[in-house]
C-alpha cells in the first residue's frame, strides 16, 4: 500500500493519544520524542516509495513523485519544528503532552492534502489540518492575545472553507463530478469556458490565498502570527504554505490546465499585491514576528509569479525557493523562540540592538539568515530570486519581473536595518545568552547551509526537475 | 425546478451569512452564525445539483460536509471559552489588542 506513511501517522497519533495520560512525569518531553521517532519512521516510508505514481481509493488520492518530494519536505520540516520544541525553553503552558499529538494530527492533513486527487478529499484533508490548527494557535490559555488570535485564526479559517465549498459546489454542478481527471476529461472537449466554472475557480482560488496568505487576503498573518505562541508561528509560517501550495499547483496545471488564461491573469493580481503589500507594510514594524509575517507575504507573492507561466521550469523553481524559504524562515524562527530576557521570551526589534557585543557568533548566524531572507548575492535566496526571475523574463513578463525587482529592494531595507541593529546599535539591555547547545548548533547549521548552497545549486535543480516531470507525466 | 432556481435560493443565504460576518458589529457568536448559514447554503447547492444530475455523489459530500461544520462549531465554541474566560465578554470590541 502506498498511503501508509498517512495511515501510520494518524494510528500512531491516536496511540499516543492515548498513551499520554499513563505518563507521570515530564510527559511532553516522552511524548514529543515518540513523535519525532514516529517522523522519522514516516519519512522512511515515503522515500522508500518516492519513484512510484500510481492513483488509490478510486482515484481520491494520487500518488506521484512531486507529491512524496513535497511530503517528505514537509516531514524534515516537521521534526525539525518538534526538535526546537523540545529543545528550547517553553512557557509552562506549552508544556503539554497535546501539542506534539495536534502537530502530528495537523501533519496527516498536510500530507494528505497533498496527494488529493479530488475536491472531497482535498476538503476533507485540508479540515483535518487547519481544525488541529486553530487550537494549536490558541495553544497558551493563560495568555490574551493567543486566545485572541485562536478566535481571529478560526474566523478566517471557516471563512475560507466555506468559500472553498461554495465554488467546489458550482464546479460539482458544471462538470458533475469532483474528481480531477474528470474535471480534466470535461475541460478538454470544450470550446468556450463557461462562467460558472471561471466563477467556481475563483472561489477557490480566494479560499487558497486565504490559507497561504497571499494579499489582498492576507489581513489575519500579522496579528495571527504575532498572538500564536512563538513555536506555533514557526509551524504556521513554514509546513502549511507548502501543502497549499502543493495543492495550487496540483490544481492549476492539471484539472485547470486548459484555461491557464483565466487564472494567469488572476495570480498575476494576487502576487503583485503581495509582492507589494509584503515589502511597504513591514516597513514601520517594530515587532520581529509581525516583520516575519510580512515577510511571509513577500515571499509568497514570489512564489506565486513563477507558477503563472504555468511551465515544468515555473514549477521546478517553486520547488528550489521552498526548500530555501523554509530553511530561512525555521533558522529566523529559531532565534526568537531563544530570545529571552531573564527568562522572559521578547520579540521586539530593539531587542536585537547590540547583540554582535554579547552573542558574536549567533549575531553572525543571523545575520547570513537575513542576507538570504533579502536576496543578497552569494545566499540561498539570491538563488532562489534568480532562477524564478529568469522564468519570468523568459516568458516575457517583464513587468511582473519589474515589480519583483523593486519590491525585493524595498524588502531588503528592512532586512538590512535589522542587520544594522544587530551590529551597529548600542545594546540597551543584553538578551540572556542562547542556553541550549543544540539551538547554537542548529542556527549555525541553517546559516552554513544557506551561505554554501551557491556551490551547488545544480544539485537543487537536478532534483528539483526530476520531480517535477512526474507532475507533467499524468498529462 | 431547475438547478438555476436552487443556486439563486443558495446565493442569497451565502451572501447573507458572508455579509453578517462583516457587517456584525455585536459579538462573535452571531459570526459562528453566519458560518454555520454559509455552509448551509453549499448543501443547498449539492443537494439540489445532486437531484437535477441524477448523481449521489452531491448528497454524499453534503454528508461530510455536515459532519465538518459539527466539528468546527465545537472547535470555535472552545476557542471562543478561552477567549471568554480571558476577556469576560464576547464583544467584537474586545478583539482588538493585536494590531500595528
Amino acid at each position: 500500500m502506498l498511503i501508509i506513511p498517512e495511515i501510520f501517522l494518524a494510528i500512531c497519533a491516536v496511540i499516543i493519544l492515548f498513551i499520554s495520560p499513563f505518563l507521570k512525569k515530564e510527559a511532553f518531553l516522552k511524548i514529543g520524542y515518540i513523535t519525532l521517532i514516529v517522523l522519522f519512521v514516516s519519512q522512511f516510508f515515503i522515500l522508500k516509495d518516492i519513484f512510484y505514481s500510481q492513483l488509490i481509493f478510486d482515484g481520491f488520492f494520487i500518488i506521484d513523485s512531486f507529491g512524496s518530494f513535497l511530503k517528505s519536505l514537509i516531514l524534515i520540516g516537521a521534526g525539525l519544528i518538534i526538535f526546537f520544541y523540545l529543545t528550547v525553553s517553553n512557557p509552562k503552558s506549552l508544556k503539554r503532552p497535546e501539542f506534539s499529538i495536534l502537530f502530528l494530527i495537523s501533519v496527516v492533513g498536510m500530507l494528505l492534502m497533498i496527494s488529493s486527487n479530488n475536491l472531497l478529499s482535498l476538503f476533507m484533508s485540508m479540515e483535518l489540518q487547519s481544525l488541529a490548527l486553530y487550537i494549536l494557535v490558541s495553544f497558551s490559555r493563560d495568555d490574551f492575545i493567543s486566545s485572541e488570535a485562536g478566535v481571529k485564526y478560526f474566523i478566517i479559517g471557516s471563512l475560507s472553507t466555506c468559500i472553498f465549498l461554495f465554488g467546489t459546489s458550482l464546479i460539482y454542478g458544471l462538470v458533475g463530478s469532483t474528481s480531477f481527471n474528470e474535471i480534466s476529461l470535461f475541460m478538454s472537449d470544450l470550446y468556450s469556458t463557461p462562467t460558472m466554472l471561471i466563477v467556481g475557480l475563483i472561489f477557490i482560488l480566494v479560499s487558497l490565498s486565504l490559507k497561504i496568505s497571499a494579499a489582498p487576503f492576507h489581513m489575519w498573518t500579522p496579528d495571527v502570527y504575532q498572538g500564536a505562541p512563538s513555536i506555533v508561528t514557526t509551524l504556521l509560517s513554514t509546513l502549511p504554505k507548502i501543502a497549499a501550495f502543493g495543492v495550487l499547483i496540483r490544481l492549476l496545471v492539471y484539472p485547470f490546465g486548459e484555461i491557464i488564461i483565466d487564472w494567469g491573469k488572476i495570480l498575476i493580481i494576487l502576487s503583485i499585491t503581495s509582492m507589494l503589500i509584503g515589502s511597504l507594510g513591514a516597513l514601520r514594524q517594530t515587532d520581529l514576528k509581525r516583520l516575519m509575517a510580512y515577510s511571509t507575504i513577500n515571499h509568497i507573492g514570489f512564489i506565486l509569479m513563477a507558477l503563472i507561466p504555468g511551465s515544468e521550469d515555473g514549477i521546478t523553481s517553486i520547488c528550489i525557493y521552498l526548500i530555501f524559504y523554509i530553511t530561512m524562515n525555521l533558522g529566523m524562527f529559531l532565534f526568537i523562540l531563544n530570545m529571552q530576557r531573564d527568562q522572559i521570551s521578547v520579540s521586539s526589534i530593539k531587542d536585537l540592538s547590540g547583540l554582535y557585543k554579547t552573542q558574536p557568533l549567533m549575531a553572525g548566524c543571523l545575520s547570513i539568515i537575513l542576507f538570504s531572507m533579502a536576496g543578497i548575492p552569494p545566499m540561498a535566496g539570491f538563488i532562489g530570486k534568480l532562477i524564478i526571475l529568469n522564468i519570468i523574463i523568459d516568458n516575457n513578463l517583464f513587468f511582473l519581473a519589474i515589480v519583483a525587482v523593486l519590491t525585493s529592494v524595498i524588502a531588503a531595507f528592512y532586512y538590512i536595518r535589522l542587520i544594522k541593529s544587530i551590529f551597529f546599535d548600542d545594546p540597551i539591555d543584553d538578551l540572556d545568552n542562547i542556553s541550549s547547545n543544540h539551538s547554537k548548533y542548529m542556527l549555525c547549521g541553517f546559516a552554513f547551509f544557506n551561505l554554501t548552497v551557491v556551490l551547488y545549486p545544480q544539485f537543487f535543480l537536478n532534483l528539483c526537475a526530476s520531480i517535477t516531470l512526474s507532475l507533467f507525466a499524468v498529462k | 425546478m431547475t438547478s438555476s432556481n436552487y443556486l439563486i435560493l443558495s446565493s442569497i443565504i451565502f451572501s447573507i451569512g458572508f455579509l453578517g460576518i462583516f457587517i456584525n458589529r455585536k459579538n462573535i457568536i452571531s459570526i459562528l452564525m453566519s458560518i454555520e448559514l454559509m455552509l448551509l447554503a453549499t448543501n443547498i447547492n449539492f443537494i439540489g445539483f445532486s437531484s437535477t444530475l441524477n448523481d449521489l455523489f452531491g448528497q454524499i459530500f453534503a454528508l461530510f460536509v455536515l459532519v465538518v461544520a459539527a466539528a468546527e462549531a465545537a472547535i470555535g465554541l472552545a476557542i471562543l471559552t478561552i477567549f471568554f474566560k480571558k476577556s469576560g465578554s464576547i464583544s467584537i470590541d474586545t478583539i482588538n489588542k493585536l494590531k500595528g
